[in-house]
């Protein structure tokens, strides 16, 4: 193609060609756009009717308990048609997805008839060879398809994946690790709660507050014990710590108790006084010097856990922390002041009246004012992030 | 002789303008291609949690600061909307900025609020707090009325000095937001404490349909300029702010949908009364703040958390937002020039903020330059329409390309639009914006250039907000 740039050629021709290049580009890119679209509505659609057929089926498995045969009889037919369809799907996605949906919703006898369903229509052999997809979802949907089934098969397949880089496919791997067989996890790969840094606290926490605390006490205190006696650094330790909650209170009282104790860390301090148990006095008055101590943040656990003991001596203490610099250290303080009992039955004006400083003042009559509408009352936060 | 130096002239000057123009787009053309290739595997990662989870209710509790002045058509609907948000501790605090028309009124009375003695704290600067109110019908909203402090900023700052809780999110009162959107936004928080900052996508709400606050249907606006906007939005949201994010150097979080950490906002002052960008400023300040004194921090974005707002249907609202967004633009970077190629601070003053001043910030002076410099060389011969007719193509491919590629990644991640006629309709947008929507956008913003240079009085404007939407019986059909 012959073009008359009588300027300077070079650069109309680098303009020009380009254009056209980026235009091709973007021709081809809206063909893309209408290949994939058409083939996103065949897919759903196949999908919607898969999953059409196989919902009132999951929902008669989950019925399946041994008290009704004339319903099992039922499934077993139905599912003996829908094996050499499910077999011959490219594409099982839909199908683990809705599995995994109901799975997900449902628990005890309910649950155990999904399984049983899933092997019959061969689950298993499918989501062993998805393990090791490229594509991220169906790999993740594999791990939890094996976690949900519960098979000890599945523990060997997916353990490896603990150690995973990608931290979403190492939590899910652990948190099906946790629901094939908790006690081995547990006594595996507990100790990958400190190890895995990049875990959010708060998805542990929600594996952690599933696992029967018979279970869990034991080996979770001996790892934060651990973990403290090898000068594990701050923040983790206080996230560790932390994860007691999901302990029985009388096995992590004495940890809590030694470690509080011993330890002038901030974070930690702070993460032990949140679970600090009330039915050890001896510890009281190490709380009430933390109400002065140099940190506002652990001045202001301090706070949260003496309201816990509802103890009218502790009105002075109560008072001075009304003069706190820090504001969420006076709402705090208010709030335990209305809560000795004194002060419930027969409120706060006299005592208002005595304070000599404007800030406690104003803070008893906004705290008293929210309490009189059944304002929100902030709960208190059990884990470090 | 004078032929002859005019024609060299042309050559060079034609030569700066393919050089700009490369470099300009090839930037935004490198952050689609890590757009492409990072968005489908982050939704892939997000796909499983999809499935039903209860919430374990210690994820970290979040204060809700919407600013209000003058937004008694949309209020109501906006707060309901936000009472249905499922997340498991939340507050609401509306702020209402001297408003001088009926919004605190609608307010008191929607809510059953009642005025509370407040020991009001201000960690930092703004106009005085007239009254705090608590509503009795929910526990968790307040109100603060305030008088007016001239801009958002001023709003925003009051309601981060009422925030109870440790994280915050800045809405504007036309906001709706989608129920799992919190959740969403303090993963981030989750996986690092560092994190300071992230960033949601934020999705335009003209052509939807919205009952009782909440999105009832999803649908293109009619109007064209919202069409453009639309598209506008997916480049932004879809490939540069992903693509920046990818490399660590974020430079903006959207002021309609943002999660920060209160006590990183303060530690920089919290939102800037001057600046008319004030969330670009607040992202840059806590950059040069954090990286400037060796502090670890992490700004982050996330794509699938989604926001939907109203964005201007006319040319006069739309060419008031223009020039103020690009006026806000050169007083953040002014404000925050120390960042500009410091040793310390990465890949935010050594890409980002070269990228914006240079290229981005720059751009509409070029184009009209560019514009008039093509007519009059053509006017007088010195160039040939061959030659415009080639630039006129290397805009347009580019142009065009580009809105494909926001598409595409739509398409490959989150498929917003379901409806194939949608579809076709953005294509179709696509191509059109080149004729004229993005020259005036340049002229637009080549006007907020001049004003920021001349310093004239600037002031907030205002949105007018159909509020179509908030009305079940006047649902937009899209």
């Amino acid at each position: 193609m012959e073009h008359d740039f009588a300027s300077s050629p070079v650069p109309a021709e680098i303009a020009l060609w380009t254009g056209y290049a980026f235009g091709a580009v973007g021709v081809g890119c809206t063909l893309l756009l209408v290949v994939l679209r058409r083939r996103a509505g065949s897919i759903s659609k196949k999908r919607t009717t898969i999953a059409g057929s196989l919902e009132p089926l999951l929902f008669q498995a989950t019925e399946n308990t041994s008290t009704s045969p004339e319903v099992g009889h039922r499934v077993q037919a139905a599912e003996s048609t829908l094996y050499p369809e499910f077999a011959k799907l490219k594409d099982p996605f839909a199908v683990l997805e809705t599995w995994n949906y109901l799975h997900e919703s449902l628990d005890g006898e309910a649950t155990a008839g999904l399984n049983r369903f899933a092997k019959q229509i061969g689950i298993p052999d499918i989501v062993h060879s998805m393990l090791s997809s490229l594509m991220i979802d169906r790999k993740l949907l594999a791990i939890n398809t094996l976690g949900n089934l519960g098979d000890r098969d599945g523990y060997d397949a997916v353990a490896p994946l603990v150690d995973d880089r990608d931290p979403i496919v190492s939590y899910w791997s652990w948190r099906a690790l946790v629901r094939i067989d908790v006690e081995r996890a547990l006594s595996e790969t507990l100790v990958k709660i400190e190890e895995r840094t990049d875990w959010s606290p708060v998805f542990v926490a929600e594996i952690l507050q599933r696992i029967d605390s018979d279970v869990l006490s034991e080996p979770l205190c001996r790892l934060v014990l651990d973990a403290y006696d090898r000068e594990l650094e701050e923040r983790q330790m206080s996230r560790l710590i932390s994860y007691l909650a999901f302990a029985h209170i009388f096995d992590s009282a004495d940890v809590i108790t030694r470690i509080f104790t011993e330890t002038d860390q901030k974070e930690v301090l702070i993460a032990c006084l949140r679970l600090l148990p009330d039915f050890e006095p001896a510890l009281r008055p190490r709380v009430r010097e933390m109400i002065r101590d140099h940190r506002w943040e652990v001045r202001l656990q301090a706070i949260s856990t003496l309201s816990r003991f509802h103890e009218p001596d502790d009105l002075p203490l109560l008072l001075e922390a009304l003069d706190d610099q820090e504001w969420w250290i006076r709402y705090r303080a208010a709030g335990t002041i209305l809560d000795l009992p004194e002060f419930a039955e027969n409120g706060i004006e006299p005592l208002v009246n005595r304070l000599p400083s404007n800030f406690a003042r104003d803070m008893l009559r906004q705290v008293a004012a929210e309490r009189s509408l059944i304002c929100f009352k902030p709960k208190p936060q059990t884990l470090s992030r | 002789m004078l032929q002859a130096e005019a024609t060299n002239f042309v050559k060079i000057t034609e030569w700066f303008f393919l050089t700009y123009f490369i470099l300009l787009n090839g930037t935004y053309l490198l952050l689609t291609l890590i757009a492409l290739a990072v968005l489908p595997r982050f939704v892939g990662r997000q796909s499983i949690y999809k499935l039903p989870r209860p919430q374990s209710g210690f994820e970290p509790p979040v204060s809700l600061v919407v600013t209000a002045f003058n937004e008694e058509v949309v209020i109501i609907p906006t707060v309901y909307a936000l009472l249905q948000l499922d997340y498991h501790e939340y507050e609401i605090i509306v702020v209402n900025d001297g408003s001088t028309d009926r919004t605190l009124e609608v307010l008191i009375k929607e809510f059953n609020l009642v005025e509370i003695p407040t020991a009001f704290r201000q960690r930092i600067e703004h106009k005085p707090v007239r009254g705090v109110y608590q509503s009795r019908k929910y526990p968790s909203l307040r109100i603060i009325d305030k008088e007016n402090g001239g801009c958002k900023a001023d709003a925003a700052n009051a309601g981060i000095n009422g925030a109870r809780y440790g994280l915050f999110m800045p809405l504007d009162a036309d906001t709706i937001l989608n129920r799992d959107c919190l959740m969403l936004m303090v993963q981030p928080f989750l996986l690092n404490p560092d994190t300071v900052g992230v960033g949601g996508n934020v999705r335009i709400l003209n052509g939807c349909g919205v009952l009782g606050g909440t999105l009832t249907r999803i649908g293109l606006p009619k109007n064209w300029l919202a069409l453009f906007q639309v598209l506008e939005y997916s480049r932004a949201f879809l490939t540069s702010r992903v693509g920046w994010n990818h490399i660590d150097s974020l430079p903006l979080i959207s002021g309609a949908f943002g999660l920060f950490n209160k006590e990183a906002v303060i530690s920089v002052g919290g939102y800037s009364h001057t600046s008319l960008g004030e969330d670009m400023d607040l992202v840059l300040r806590m950059h040069r703040h954090f990286r400037l004194n060796h502090i670890p921090y992490r700004i982050d974005f996330v794509a699938d958390p989604v926001c939907w707002t109203e964005v201007p249907e006319t040319y006069g609202v739309l060419r008031k937002q223009r020039v103020r967004w690009q006026r806000g633009l050169f007083d953040c970077l002014w404000e925050n020039r120390k960042l500009l190629f410091h040793p310390r601070s990465r890949g935010v003053g050594w890409l980002a903020f070269p990228f914006l001043l240079f290229l981005e910030g720059i751009s509409p002076i070029i184009e009209v330059i560019g514009l008039v410099f093509f007519i009059l060389t053509l006017a007088i011969g010195l160039s040939t329409p061959e030659t415009v007719l080639a630039f006129t193509m290397l805009s347009f491919g580019t142009g065009f390309l580009l809105s494909i590629g926001g598409i595409l990644i739509e398409e490959l991640t989150f498929r917003t639009y379901p409806r194939t006629r949608d579809l076709l309709m953005l294509v179709l947008g696509a191509v059109v914006e080149n004729f004229g929507y993005r020259q005036l956008n340049s002229i637009w913003r080549l006007e907020g250039t001049i004003k920021w240079l001349l310093r004239t009085e600037s002031s907030w404007g205002v949105m007018t907000r159909s509020g179509g939407w908030t009305d079940p019986e006047n649902e937009p059909t899209g």
